[in-house]
């Protein structure tokens, strides 16, 4: 008789073995399919390509005029650069919290052309590709980016 | 008399509140970084598209240099920098060196521009002063 509750004891063990395992090979199957925050390499990369996407947009003739007092200043580039950096580790899927105003209450009033949203990605692509980010992730990235642009155009 | 310290208590109890809720607040991870500096320099000299590239990576990779940017006509550079590491000094002489060409500051316009406004940027960088997590 014992014996037999013993071996009931080892089976229903065994199953709570198996189903913990299978929870856990669950689990890792999630791990293996990372954010694109962690594609881009944290917050480290995003904030390597955001300085060289505001030194890329500061030395652009097209778009500058629109940047340059606020990256000359110390407090203003400190703040831009932490939403930026925060918006993109944020929409990436990073461990981040926007803290900015939101696109259309920031840029309304601005009057914002096609032309110069398109300038400023292109200096976000050449940021990208300065760091060889691979395709895929600088595809990712505009995708999550691309949107906002009814937000800023034309307020 | 009385009125001065009435008033001596609400200003020190006010400074009590900025200094706790700039303690207390909540830090993303873009404000936990180390704080940059923007400088931009006035280049002259034959520069080529390849060399142009060359320099930008050169400089970038100097420790202390986050990022560095020509702009198309070569005679224009925008470096960020960490100012606890190097000062534009040190980064007129890097340009000079690593370019080898005529390199002196440039003044860069002060008013207008993107929505970052002054008034909240100096009050960011007033709590910044008051954090000591920093």
């Amino acid at each position: 008789m014992k014996t037999g509750q013993r071996r009931n004891h080892f089976v229903w063990l065994l199953i709570a073995a198996l189903a913990f395992n299978m929870g856990c090979n669950e689990d890792d199957e999630q791990t293996m399919d990372p954010t694109l925050y962690t594609r881009l390499g944290g917050i480290e990369a995003i904030s390597a390509v955001t300085d060289k996407f505001l030194t890329n947009v500061a030395s652009d003739g097209a778009i500058n005029a629109r940047f340059e007092a606020a990256v000359a200043n110390p407090s203003r580039l400190q703040v831009l650069r932490n939403n930026l950096i925060d918006q993109i580790c944020a929409g990436s899927g990073g461990p981040c919290q926007y803290k900015g105003k939101s696109m259309v209450e920031a840029h309304t009033g601005m009057n914002i052309t096609t032309a110069e949203f398109t300038a400023l990605v292109g200096d976000l692509v050449a940021a990208l590709d300065f760091y060889d980010v691979p395709e895929k992730e600088k595809n990712d990235l505009l995708a999550v980016l691309g949107p906002m642009q009814s937000d800023i155009v034309g307020k | 008399m009385k009125i001065i310290k009435i008033l001596a208590l609400v200003l020190a109890a006010g400074l009590a509140g900025l200094i706790s809720y700039a303690n207390v607040r909540h830090l993303s991870l873009a404000e936990k970084l180390k704080r940059v500096n923007l400088a931009s320099f006035n280049l002259k000299g034959e520069i080529s598209t390849t060399e142009m590239l060359q320099l930008e990576k050169k400089m970038s990779a100097i420790p202390g240099i986050t990022a560095c940017s020509l702009n198309k006509e070569g005679n224009v550079a925008f470096i960020i920098f960490y100012p606890e590491q190097l000062n534009e000094d040190m980064l007129t002489n890097m340009l000079s060196s690593e370019g080898k060409l005529n390199v002196s500051p440039r003044e860069l316009s002060t008013s207008g521009g993107c929505p970052i406004h002054q008034l909240g940027s100096s009050f960011h960088e007033f709590l910044t002063v008051l954090d000591i997590r920093n």
